[in-house]
């Protein structure tokens, strides 16, 4: 046997080759035996692996394609084939000249601050002042275009000869950086197209920081551009006098999560967006003059321009692009006044980590503001009026300490929808494609950090209940594997487990009991732990109104998915009393309602419409979950619990599944009473995120089901936590006394952060408690009087962190309200902190103050409650498991010692089994 | 310059993407199968590898189009497999024994089993055999149009191929034995 024999066997051999085999033969008839042998069993093998019924596109996904190909009016063509880019590239190439030609003759740039911003703009000339430099060092498939432009001048200029500009303060200078190209339905839209913009960078002096922006223009079946469009109209004597840049950003289709390191002065921008109006534009007065000469200055420029571009511009060329170029300048004679738009408009799709944003203004001169891009339509406006731009920059400022938490958290990167699969990604001028990541398969957590009390005496977050991460976690240990660090969210750990607190005694919906000993991982710290337990529903409860809303896609076909789904279902079903009211709503490529509302004596009916439900088809979750919410409208009822459960693997695949606006109709249909509920399903949990959020906008919980028993405990153990929310938007915000606490650090709850201003604000949405839930957070405490035995200090890691006198001192980090209050001195009190917990009934809409002081008194963790130590348990566990950096000297051999001595009775054995899962997650660990 | 270099007049290109998605379909979609071990990913992959092909149609080298189709299948089933990291040989299997759950013929039962074991024979072959072996087996290529796919020179591609059919075999005949 040799290679020749293979290649023979697979017809492969050239053709001489293949006669002299033969020939070999003639003479070998062992030979020929190995050929034949070698042949049939190719042939087998082909045959084998060529066998499947499972190979073809779905007939949907076959359709789709199909009326994509169909659709091939757009094409993308190489962009210097392209007429937009010929007459626009020239045109705007020309206009840039133009402005150069302006700058020679001011010559005196104030320059403050820098934009640069990609632009082609073919109907247009352009900005009127600029700069234009071009690099062609690559050639076409590299085309550099930097416009700078320069529109600037504190004062009026009177520039010497035939240009005098205007502009009134502050100055503006930009730096607009081109990479043009036409986007897909450019081609189509020639005379209108326009281009990418990237990138865009924004100088801030104020902070001592650059950001830049950039934008990738992102082209997929024509949509998503940042497209910079520019509308000049000259006028006779000429230019400048109102210009604008807008910036809309549609995160419609595919936005981006870019959470990665948050980017830290993206706040103030995101602030600035959330707070003016969708769209916020502001003009600038400049008015700059120009003379007669103006046409003949144009021709000039037109051909500087095709010079000093470098292009391979042939005179046929040359001509198309003048052609707009003089429609431009006869608009100059005829118009008096100058109106420059430049519109940025369409779809941006950053990318997390392409995109950096930080926004940064300078205080004096700086015209912008820049809205990321969280919002759906978002703006940005650039603005030269002094007064009113300042007023933002001041204002964005002061937001930017408590963006900087919200963006971690879930503030403006929270708004953006994540990305649901791959992105085509057409980069700019180049023309590369490339195929980019989605988002993570998990939300990046950062944990909170040690937070000095003298600096941030108020700790606010939303009470949560979720308890995926828990499920999750165990099936990956179960499976072997170390979950990723960012799968593991400590408060939904030590949340999964019931604890026995004491229910509250009064008629109030909470009881709140604090308790504190020592941090297991660092025994000069205290632990606290904030129990809350809501209210049990005593006797009957109310009864229900349940849509379940089903994904029947092909992806939730395997065991783990829609059968789990149905056989937890069935459980469901047998808990429902007779009037109770269920609906059936399924969705795939199409929805449709499985059954129609029934009541909760028809099990047989209810249970044998489970059973028909079958997995095929992609996935189209907003219809389905338009139908489902119109079903439960149908027989809404007040008294009643009026609930969508929705149960799929989250994987939205049709259409442009827009989270953002699922997100938006659900918190919408939240308000009209009716809220939502998740069940998570599947081995991959790419969608992890999607569900979470959904389910917080729906007032509802996310549970993620790995196995029956799982099911069980939500569905059944737990039905009336599950379905019956007792109080919403509940809010928790701690005061610790500087007097007695140095620092504190918030264990877990990363993504349930809220600024502290929030936390009386019964707007902000928060987390939802059913009954009987119970809720542990833990604070790691730092007291204020620790002594030293040995002089070391105890927190390393805060060594260079400003200390107490760091209040006197000008600091980003704390903002105005915050400087003050540090300065107050503290009231002597013996009290280590108060407790305040806010929530609203689940029908109303004014929130309810509770307040709980409590003073430490230097227990033990050994002598405290066993409730305590196994949730610090449960939180050393997930600890470990993400290689905190504030584990300290926790070892698994305490995490299992404390969670067997906080074991109790587990009727349940769910503390067993963790127990379980430590031994698991250690040996994991351990042999690493 | 050719400005008027037009594009609009799709006929033909529509003929050519039918074409390539009939010859190509089920080849890239076991060959996505092979890296993503899922087949409704993995159609969904092939389903964007389309989708990419006809927006790139007007810079596609048509003589290339096998090794383009399967490089690109091959970037994005790795990148999707790198986000979602799962073990590659056991789901294989999983897969097969459920696609066999169905009730059938003996033989084909028989036959089932051995595609499958096939599969997993090939999923254990070296890493650069596996993926001659799959592009020439699974998806029908010619040498040219591996060695166009892979990187590297025909000679390779046999020697490649050689070695993996050879393994197979060795490990056929012992099963059979």
């Amino acid at each position: 046997m040799n290679e020749k024999l293979t290649a023979y066997a697979l017809n492969e051999l050239p053709p001489d080759e293949r006669a002299a085999l033969e020939a070999q033969m003639q003479n070998d008839p062992a030979l020929r035996q190995q050929a034949e042998e070698m042949k049939s069993f190719c042939s087998l093998l082909n045959e084998q692996i060529t066998r499947s019924e499972h190979d073809t596109l779905n007939p949907e996904q076959r359709t789709q394609l199909l009326e994509n190909f169909q659709s091939s009016q757009k094409i993308i063509r190489p962009f210097w084939r392209r007429p937009a880019f010929l007459s626009g590239f020239g045109l705007a190439a020309a206009a840039c000249v133009a402005l150069i030609f302006a700058l020679h003759e001011f010559n005196k740039p104030n320059q403050d601050a820098l934009d640069a911003i990609a632009m082609d703009s073919p109907n247009s000339g352009a900005l009127p002042h600029g700069q234009v430099i071009a690099d062609n060092a690559g050639g076409f498939k590299n085309e550099k275009v930097e416009i700078q432009s320069r529109v600037a001048q504190n004062e009026p200029i009177t520039a010497p000869s035939k240009f005098r500009t205007r502009v009134s303060p502050p100055p503006l200078t930009s730096v607009f950086s081109a990479t043009g190209n036409d986007d897909l339905s450019g081609a189509s839209g020639l005379s209108q197209s326009s281009t990418i913009a990237s990138p865009l960078i924004v100088s801030n002096s104020s902070t001592g920081k650059d950001g830049d922006l950039s934008f990738n223009g992102i082209t997929k079946s024509g949509s998503g551009t940042v497209t910079l469009r520019g509308v000049n109209t000259y006028s006779d004597g000429t230019s400048v006098s109102g210009g604008m840049l807008a910036m809309n950003l549609d995160q419609s289709s595919l936005p981006a999560p870019a959470p990665s390191a948050p980017a830290p002065s993206s706040g103030p921008a995101i602030a600035l967006a959330m707070s003016s109006a969708s769209k916020s534009v502001l003009k600038a007065d400049s008015a700059a003059e120009k003379k007669n000469e103006q046409v003949q200055t144009k021709s000039k420029v037109m051909a500087e321009s095709s010079d000093k571009l470098a292009m391979d511009t042939k005179p046929a060329d040359s001509l198309a692009a003048k052609e707009p170029m003089l429609e431009a300048s006869g608009k100059i004679e005829e118009t008096s006044k100058l109106q420059k738009t430049i519109t940025i408009a369409g779809n941006n799709k950053p990318q997390d980590h392409e995109l950096r944003r930080e926004i940064a203004a300078a205080p004096e001169s700086q015209p912008l503001g820049g809205a990321g891009g969280g919002k759906t339509n978002g703006s940005l406006a650039l603005n030269t009026n002094s007064e009113e731009e300042k007023a933002l920059y001041y204002s964005a400022a002061r937001d930017q300490t408590r963006s900087k938490m919200l963006n971690i958290v879930n503030g403006a990167w929270e708004d953006q929808a994540p990305i649901l699969g791959d992105i085509l990604v057409t980069d700019g001028l180049y023309g590369r494609k490339s195929a980019t990541r989605g988002t993570q398969t998990y939300r990046h957590i950062i944990e909170n950090p040690f937070l000095y009390v003298a600096q941030q005496p108020l700790s606010t977050f939303s009470l949560d209940v979720d308890t995926a991460s828990y499920a999750n976690v165990r099936r990956f240990l179960n499976s072997n594997q170390r979950p990723p660090a960012n799968a593991v969210r400590l408060e939904e750990l030590i949340n999964y487990f019931p604890y026995k607190y004491d229910a509250p005694a009064d008629d109030k919906p909470f009881a709140v009991h604090v308790d504190i000993a020592e941090a297991p991982w660092q025994p000069l710290h205290r632990l606290a732990r904030i129990a809350v337990k809501a209210r049990e529903i005593k006797g009957e409860r109310q009864p229900a109104n349940f849509v379940f809303l089903l994904d029947v896609s092909g992806s939730m076909q395997p065991e783990e998915r829609l059968p789990l789904i149905k056989k937890s279902l069935r459980l469901l079903v047998d808990q429902l009393r007779a009037d109770d009211r269920v609906a059936i709503v399924t969705y795939a490529g199409n929805s449709g309602v499985a059954l129609a509302s029934t009541p909760g004596s028809e099990k047989e009916k209810i249970t044998q419409a489970i059973e028909h439900l079958n997995a095929g088809g992609s996935t189209n979750g907003a219809s389905g979950i338009r139908l489902a919410y119109e079903q439960a409208a149908l027989n809404f009822g007040k008294e009643r619990i009026n609930r969508v459960i929705l149960a799929t693997d989250g994987d939205f695949n049709v259409g442009l599944s827009n989270v953002a606006e699922l997100e938006k109709l659900i918190a919408e249909k939240a308000k009209s009473g009716v809220f939502l509920s998740v069940l998570g399903v599947g081995t991959d949990n790419l969608h992890d995120h999607t569900m979470q959020t959904l389910a917080d906008r729906g007032n509802g919980n996310y549970n993620y089901l790995d196995s029956v028993g799982e099911a069980r405990k939500v569905l059944v153990e737990q039905m009336s936590g599950t379905l019956i929310t007792i109080a919403k938007d509940v809010k928790i915000q701690v005061e610790f006394n500087p007097a007695q606490v140095a620092a504190y650090r918030l264990v877990g709850y990363e993504k349930r952060l809220l600024a502290k201003e929030d936390f009386n604000n019964d707007k902000k949405d928060a987390g939802e408690i059913g009954a009987g839930h119970t809720v542990t957070a833990l604070y790691e405490i730092v007291p204020a009087n620790l002594k030293f035995p040995d002089g070391k200090p105890v927190v390393d890691d805060l060594k260079y962190a400003l200390k107490e006198d760091a209040a006197t001192k000008p600091s980003l980090d704390v903002t105005n309200a915050d400087t003050k209050l540090s300065k107050i001195q503290a009231t002597p009190s013996s009290e280590t902190m108060t407790v305040k917990l806010r929530y609203k009934q689940p029908d109303a809409d004014v929130s309810q103050l509770l307040e709980f002081p409590f003073t430490d008194n230097e227990k033990k963790l050994t002598d405290s409650d066993k409730e305590f130590q196994f949730a610090v348990s449960v939180a050393g566990f997930g600890m470990l498991l993400r290689d905190s950096a504030h584990a300290g000297e926790l070892t698994w051999d305490t995490v299992r010692k404390l969670a067997l001595s906080g074991k109790g009775p587990d009727e349940q054995g769910w503390r067993g089994e963790f127990i379980q899962l430590i031994e698991k997650a250690r040996g994991l660990s351990e042999n690493r | 310059m050719p400005s008027e270099h037009h594009m609009s007049d799709r006929h033909p290109d529509h003929v050519y993407l039918i074409a390539a998605l009939d010859r190509y379909e089920r080849p890239l979609i076991r060959y996505a199968l092979g890296i993503v071990c899922e087949i409704n990913q993995a159609r969904d992959i092939v389903q964007d590898v389309f989708i990419k092909l006809h927006e790139s149609l007007p810079t596609l080298d048509r003589e290339r189009l096998a090794p383009w189709l399967f490089t690109v299948c091959r970037n994005r089933s790795l990148d999707h497999q790198r986000k979602h990291k799962r073990l590659v040989p056991m789901e294989l299997e999983i897969l097969d024994k459920e696609s066999s759950t169905l009730p059938g013929p003996s033989e084909e039962l028989e036959q089932k089993e051995l595609s499958g074991q096939l599969k997993h024979w090939i999923a254990s072959l070296p890493d650069k055999q596996r993926e001659a072996v799959r592009l020439k087996f699974e998806a029908g290529l010619s040498y040219k149009e591996i060695s166009e796919t892979l990187k590297t020179s025909i000679g390779n591609v046999g020697t490649l191929i050689h070695h993996g059919v050879a393994a197979l075999r060795e490990q056929w005949l012992a099963m059979n034995a």
